[in-house]
């Protein structure tokens, strides 16, 4: 079994301009950093929300997941290289690297830990948290730190068009990040993850063997008239309603985890979609 | 003019280091024209990172491209030698 021991949230849907986010850094931690992007300080600022005040182990893994990663360094290097016939600027290009984000939350934090950053398209919360529950269960980490961050960009035509969403989709910013191990003392809730894909049917049967007062909540992929069928499968679930607070990103399942954990007591299972296969993530804070 | 008696090219030159080096608790008038950029007295605590964000500026801002770290050292000195390498007369 894998528990949850903290959790932090920064979520925010921008009106139409980039928030400041190097005086929240500042405000939030103390510290003012050089060379750092706004893609970084988001990483920093998530992470500091949920483990900044703890002692944590120097030994603390850190696995860090996007779903579009470091968008406006990347676009504004890649308008230099190919564009302007430039060579970008060294501080980009250092902090373009897959892990400069997660190297700096390390650092802000004082963990010297493993420290990954995996990418995967549809669903990539799942499948860091699946490495994480994987690490932790095969006792290869003992605390691991799993963050899904994503920033809003003002020009979101290049982000969308990576996406694969839609032109009328709103996209927010977020930076969730949550604490899991293997040890139950002092946890706020326990955490499983169905380690493969499921079909429909899979899907089913898991949805009727679940308890009564079990709340459901949907990735935003999911067609609203399939939402609709699933709610129909176990008529004990509850729809966990979060849309409101929030707009898209690709790492928004970590927002409604923690999100649930934070305002919610009871059972909750995650369903997300993609190509008519479907990933389920269960947290429990009933305990 | 000779470019370190051109005061709004040694505050243009100023701003740029500033800004590409992320040194906002350092204004302008902080930076002597006369001490080494590059030492202690300077009070910037720049690195090699640095001088490689000052290089690319220098290329964006003022259209200078310095092929090498030998010229770099030879050029980017002082403000006041910075300033006459881009601006001799």
């Amino acid at each position: 079994m894998i528990y949850i021991h903290a959790i932090g949230i920064h979520n925010t849907i921008p009106d139409n301009q980039l928030p400041d986010l190097k005086c929240e850094l500042k405000a939030l931690s103390g510290k003012v950093y050089r060379r750092i992007d706004h893609f970084i300080q988001l990483a920093i600022i998530g992470a500091h929300k949920a483990v900044g005040e703890l002692n944590l182990s120097p030994q603390t893994a850190i696995y860090m997941t996007s779903g579009q990663g470091d968008i406006m360094v990347f676009d504004r290097v890649r308008r230099q290289r190919y564009f302007q016939k430039m060579l970008s600027k060294p501080v980009d290009f250092v902090n373009l690297s897959s892990n400069a984000a997660g190297f700096y939350v390390a650092s802000h934090l004082g963990l010297k830990g493993k420290n990954l950053f995996l990418l995967h398209h549809h669903f990539p919360v799942q499948v860091t948290l699946l490495a994480a529950q994987n690490a932790l269960n095969l006792r290869q980490q003992k605390a691991i730190l799993v963050g899904g961050v994503d920033e809003w960009i003002p020009k979101p035509e290049l982000a969308k068009k990576l996406l694969g969403v839609d032109e009328a989709t709103v996209l927010g910013e977020g930076s969730n990040w949550l604490l899991l191990k293997a040890e139950a003392e002092a946890a706020l809730a326990t955490f499983a993850l169905e380690p493969g894909t499921l079909d429909k049917i899979e899907l089913q049967r898991l949805l009727l063997s679940v308890e009564a007062g079990t709340f459901l909540a949907f990735g935003s992929r999911f067609p609203a008239a399939e939402v609709a069928d699933i709610m129909l499968i176990n008529k004990g679930c509850k729809r966990y309603h979060f849309e409101a607070s929030c707009a898209y990103y690709e790492t928004l399942p970590l927002y409604v985890l923690n999100r649930f954990l934070g305002q919610e007591q009871g059972r909750l299972l995650h369903l997300d979609v993609s190509k008519g296969r479907y990933m389920v993530m269960r947290v429990d804070n009933n305990t | 003019m000779k470019g370190s008696l051109d005061e709004a090219l040694k505050r243009r030159l100023k701003i740029m280091i500033i800004e590409e080096c992320e040194k906002e608790e350092v204004t302008p008038d902080d930076v002597d024209d006369d001490v080494q950029l590059f030492s202690d007295a300077s009070g910037l605590e720049l690195d090699s990172l640095d001088a490689l964000q000052i290089l690319m500026g220098l290329q964006i801002q003022f259209g200078i491209r310095l092929e090498d770290s030998k010229a770099f050292r030879r050029h980017v000195t002082t403000i006041n030698e910075l300033a006459d390498f881009i601006q001799p007369d």
